[in-house]
């Protein structure tokens, strides 16, 4: 392992100051004179046709500007999901549509003066609808006669993917290693369980928001809360049928996104009332809005069936698969995906069966979500390890160990699927989860709780733990770039132009430490600046865990252009061969004659004297596979048995994500993951009413933790290094989530001998399923 | 009181705003005028005088939470207290407005009830007292008439050999109560039960429940596990839960109500120096 000067180092966030300060950073920090203000109009109905809008009234209230709907916006068909082109999501999704596919799905909307006149004016718009029947669980969702969500002629998916909107069907995988029957036949035992998650919403602290004006020459500016400025870009130009040249995206600070800003939520139709008026345009969703009309996690339904045999070998998985993508498609196919090729990987069976399909319900819209499917994947087989180690009698940190993954090693599902089609051949390039389980197990207090807790006295209050282990496959392989510009200035430093999309993890901080480290220069000599894509080079954009791996990479591929030209100006100007040059300390030395040149002279050398030219370069990178992340995860909790509370005591991470550029942002992203994670597993739950429309769309009623809830952590970063990553580094945003619901449901199961095996697990939940075993 | 009785119900009093505001931004509800309690001098106080603890109206939750009086020997105000939304909301929310708000799921009147509180009311036609427990209408209804207004909280000290216990069980730290209950427990010498209060609310009924009748099942007996749990259920018998509620089915509350309340009695008993049967939780 290398020794690094500013990778490695837990330097302080550089938007930190700022962002205490308070300073107008932000989407919805700016304002302009003429600034008018959009809203829009929601459908009431789970499922119905538009027989005809009447928004005559609504424009002619004093100050609207402009009214919106499916009768005068272009009809394109595209999908809101951020993702790479052609977009392996359905093209299911219209600005405006004269049919609506849920309550809470776009009808019209409204741009005015203000705000409180755009909502008056949205009350005056008389709606004809005829109501059709809904359908709301996604296994009726597919039977032959189910209420038909896309009927339109015109949804379709653009690559050669399934997809069969008739039955309301949108992606089928199926996948086979092995031989999965002979699998089972082997096995000692065989258990069978259905797992099932549930819905969620992301709850960034900032809600989707978008400004967008018109520049002096006529083009769209537009200023969006996005994790993909670039996608946002390309799809809003495709929805007001521009060219890309007329559309120009800034991304400013971004409030937290999870998955939730991977996507085109507001930007359209803010985007299209600037073109209509030729007026700046504001679009902020309120958080009710937030939480039913952006996106939330897809819910699976998961049939698993596994074999062990006697000596702790999972001889067979079959997974069956139903996800729910509610009322649209974004992310339906990748989700699923994603579910068996970065979830199954880490499992040494060589037969595994894989069937899934996703589905649309007249539900809320599903989309990306921080575990992206490996959450879910990793819920069923979580649960299905602990409950084989269970039945030979061994214990789960063993049974983990014996079966998961090593270093060097591969698995078949790494080339029979990614997350589009047929996959890569790539083999584990490092992998220190033995270290995790052992280091967790060891600062848990694994063995000794799980002897106490054996041994406890009966009484209402039970105390147990659970252990799981998860890996989570980074970027989308071959299909993910991340580009990069630096140019040097005349003091030495140097501006880093990125699109990487930092919306709060802190990849302006992680790309600047991999930079600095490159060049051999202090952190304040980069000058970071992102995301415009008028000025900073194209790169995908914030999601797959991949930023700190991707861009970072194309940082480093960057940085290597540079000190080729520094290298080159400093040989003309001692009259040396560049081999005889070394980079240190913002300065070029010659190994020979020990002369030494500072930055600054090279830099102005090159801009003012002799054979000039500007020192900048610009350089991309493309995801050849997908690095593996892997974490250790134990759960000690308390459950109440007379009132089905539970309390999570202490939670352990152990984590290899290869070299944790700044190991406290890399714990910050484990230690929110952990968090949302349980939060997520124990009270976070959408409601709905029996006609599809969410009861609870509040902080005040959809309950997430908040400080005084969040029990005691820790985190272990296991000392690791991954050769294809930049400087060793491997993702870390997503792979803790992926863990908390098995390791919960373990920890229960260990403590009462209950096994919960549908999320979340409420008071009420784990008391109906504890009388149920009493009961048997 | 002269703005009150000019604007009547087109007003509303505000103290700390913290439903009444949640209110009107959800446009539940839409006064034309706001009457801020919060310049008038002499309304925030917590004043002991012997056995009486008296508590001014817009003394916020925060300063009840502070009050080492309280916490030496009111403790349970201040366990509900605690227990009450963040330490942000309790800066600014009164105890006044906790109580004439009249929200079912608030947790500061079940504790003032098993205190046998009563509140002193000023009004056109001047003062009148009313215990607590009498107080409340329904839901977001109390008896205040027109142009009255709380002023005053007044709460007796428990007597020698009393016991109290809060417990409140919510979905996370900040949220309102799926149910919580509130007891005093007094006892004779020979350790029998002289006088109970068992109060429960979070949204059980329409208002906070007191169950007399299983306060009287205890009444001048030793109080013995069994017994208890007894109590317990017929406390739980009178609920009459909004079966739409988010937080919990109405099932579910008059389940876990019953532990409560049993767990409640059984703490009481410990504090008030009563001979506690083997609590199975140790």
């Amino acid at each position: 392992m290398r020794e690094f000067k500013i990778v490695g180092k837990s330097v302080k966030k550089v938007d930190a100051a700022l962002l205490a300060r308070g300073k107008p950073l932000f989407t919805d920090d700016v304002t302009f004179e003429d600034m008018l203000h959009a809203r829009i109009l929601w459908s009431p109905h789970a499922h119905a046709r538009i027989r005809d809008i009447d928004t005559s009234e609504a424009e002619a209230l004093p100050g609207v500007h402009a009214v919106l709907c499916y009768k005068n916006v272009p009809r394109v068909p595209h999908t809101s999901a951020g993702q790479g082109w052609p977009e392996p999501s359905p093209y299911d999704m219209f600005m405006f549509d004269n049919k609506v596919r849920y309550v809470g799905d776009r009808v019209a909307a409204v741009a005015a003066e203000s705000e409180e006149i755009a909502e008056k004016a949205l009350r005056l718009i008389k709606v004809d609808y005829e109501v059709l029947p809904a359908v709301f669980d996604p296994e009726k969702a597919m039977e032959e006669g189910a209420p038909v969500i896309h009927d339109e002629p015109d949804c379709r998916q653009v690559l050669p993917l399934f997809y069969d909107p008739k039955h309301n069907h949108c992606a089928h995988i199926e996948v086979k290693t092995g031989d999965p029957d002979r699998g089972l036949n082997e096995a000692d035992i065989v258990i069978e369980h259905t797992i099932k998650n549930h819905y969620a919403q992301h709850c960034a602290l900032e809600p989707h928001s978008c400004i967008s004006y018109l520049d002096p020459m006529g083009r769209i500016v537009v200023r969006c809360s996005t994790q993909v400025p670039y996608y946002a870009r390309r799809i809003i130009a495709q929805c007001l049928q521009l060219p890309e040249r007329m559309v120009r995206v800034i991304k400013p600070r971004i409030g937290g996104g999870f998955g939730s800003k991977q996507e085109i939520v507001v930007e359209d139709v803010c985007a299209m009332f600037t073109l209509r008026t030729r007026r700046p345009v504001r679009l902020v969703f309120t958080r009710p809005e937030v939480f039913v009309s952006s996106r939330t996690r897809h819910p699976m339904i998961m049939r698993v069936k596994t074999g062990v045999k006697r000596d702790g070998t999972v001889s067979a998985i079959k997974m069956r698969v139903i996800s729910n993508t509610g009322a649209y498609g974004p992310h339906c196919m990748t989700v699923l995906g994603s579910t068996c090729a970065k979830t199954l990987p880490l499992y040494r069976c060589p037969n595994i069966e894989f069937i899934g399909d996703t589905v649309y319900t007249n539900l809320l819209n599903a989309g990306a979500y921080r575990g992206y499917g490996v959450l879910q994947g990793t819920f069923a087989m979580g649960i299905m390890m602990d409950e084989m180690a269970h039945a030979i009698g061994m214990d789960p940190v063993d049974f983990w160990k014996k079966n998961t993954i090593r270093v060097g090693e591969t698995s078949p599902i790494f080339s029979a699927l990614s997350e589009i089609g047929k996959g890569a051949e790539q083999k584990v390039d490092s992998c220190a989860l033995p270290e995790c389980i052992d280091q967790g197990a060891a600062a848990f207090g694994w063995k000794e709780k799980r002897e106490r807790y054996r041994n406890q006295p009966d009484g209402p209050i039970r105390r147990g733990v659970g252990m799981v282990c998860t890996v989570h496959g980074g970027t989308v392989a071959l299909l993910d770039a991340s580009s990069v510009t630096a140019k040097m200035n005349e003091d030495g430093s140097f501006n880093l132009l990125i699109s990487a999309s930092d919306v709060g993890g802190g990849c302006d901080t992680v790309l600047s430490q991999i930079f600095a480290e490159a060049l051999d220069i202090p952190l304040e000599d980069v000058i970071v600046y992102p995301t415009d894509t008028d000025v900073t080079p194209y790169d995908k954009g914030a999601y797959a865990s991949g930023t700190t791996y991707l861009s970072g990479l194309a940082v480093i591929k960057t940085a290597e252009e540079i000190k080729k030209q520094i290298l080159k100006v400093a040989a003309e100007m001692l009259n040396e061969p560049p081999e005889n040059l070394r980079l240190e300390k913002k300065g070029v030395v010659s190994t020979k004659s020990g002369k030494r040149l500072e930055f600054g002279q090279i830099a102005k050398r090159a801009m003012y004297s002799k054979n000039q030219f500007q020192i900048a370069a610009t350089a991309s990178e493309y995801s050849h596979l997908h690095p593996q992340t892997f974490t250790a995860q134990f759960a000690e909790v308390e459950v109440d048995t007379e009132t089905g509370q539970v309390k999570v005591l202490y939670y352990v991470t152990a984590v290899d994500c290869g070299t944790a550029i700044n190991p406290t942002l890399a714990e910050g992203q484990v230690e929110g993951s952990i968090i949302n994670g349980i939060s997520y597993a124990l009270t976070e739950e959408f409601i709905f009413d029996e006609n599809g429309r969410v009861l609870n769309p509040s902080f005040r009623d959809y309950k997430i933790f908040s400080a005084p809830d969040i029990p005691k952590l820790k985190t272990i970063l296991v000392p690791s290094y991954d050769p294809t990553g930049p400087f060793g580094a491997k993702p870390i945003g997503e792979p803790a989530m992926d863990g908390v619901l098995p390791t919960i449901s373990n920890a229960i199961y260990n403590a009462i001998g209950v096994r919960l095996t549908e999320s979340p697990f409420t008071p009420e939940r784990v008391l109906k399923a504890i009388r149920e075993k009493r009961g048997r | 009181m002269a703005l009150l009785s000019r604007y009547g119900d087109k007003a509303k009093l505000i103290a700390g705003g913290t439903d009444l505001l949640v209110d009107m931004k959800n446009e539940k509800i839409n006064p034309q005028y706001l009457i801020s309690l919060m310049k008038i001098t002499g309304l925030s106080y917590i004043a002991e005088e012997g056995d009486v603890l008296r508590i001014g109206a817009t003394t916020t939750l925060r300063e009840l939470e502070e009050s080492q009086i309280i916490e030496k020997r009111y403790g349970l105000i201040s366990k509900a207290v605690k227990c009450l939304g963040t330490v942000q909301i309790r800066n600014m929310a009164t105890i006044g407005g906790n109580i004439c708000n009249a929200v079912p799921s608030a947790d500061l009147p079940p504790a003032l009830v098993a205190l046998n509180a009563t509140l002193k009311i000023v009004g056109p036609n001047g003062e009148r007292t009313m215990p607590l427990e009498d107080f409340f209408a329904g839901v977001k209804k109390t008896k205040l008439s027109v142009g009255e207004l709380l002023k005053e909280i007044i709460v007796e000290r428990p007597p020698a050999r009393s016991g109290t216990a809060f417990i409140k069980l919510s979905r996370t730290a900040e949220d309102l109560a799926i149910v919580n209950v509130a007891v005093r427990i007094t006892l004779n010498e020979d350790d029998t039960c002289r006088e109970a209060r068992i109060v429960i609310g979070g949204g059980v009924g329409p208002t906070l429940i007191r169950s007399r009748e299983a306060e009287k099942l205890l009444l001048g007996k030793k109080m013995e596990e069994e017994l208890v749990k007894r109590a317990a259920e017929v406390a739980c018998t009178g609920f009459s839960c909004r079966p739409t509620s988010i937080r919990a089915s109405p099932e579910y509350k008059a389940e876990v109500g019953r532990v409560l309340v049993k767990r409640a009695l059984l703490e009481a008993l410990k504090k008030a120096g009563g001979v506690v049967e083997d609590d199975e939780r140790n």
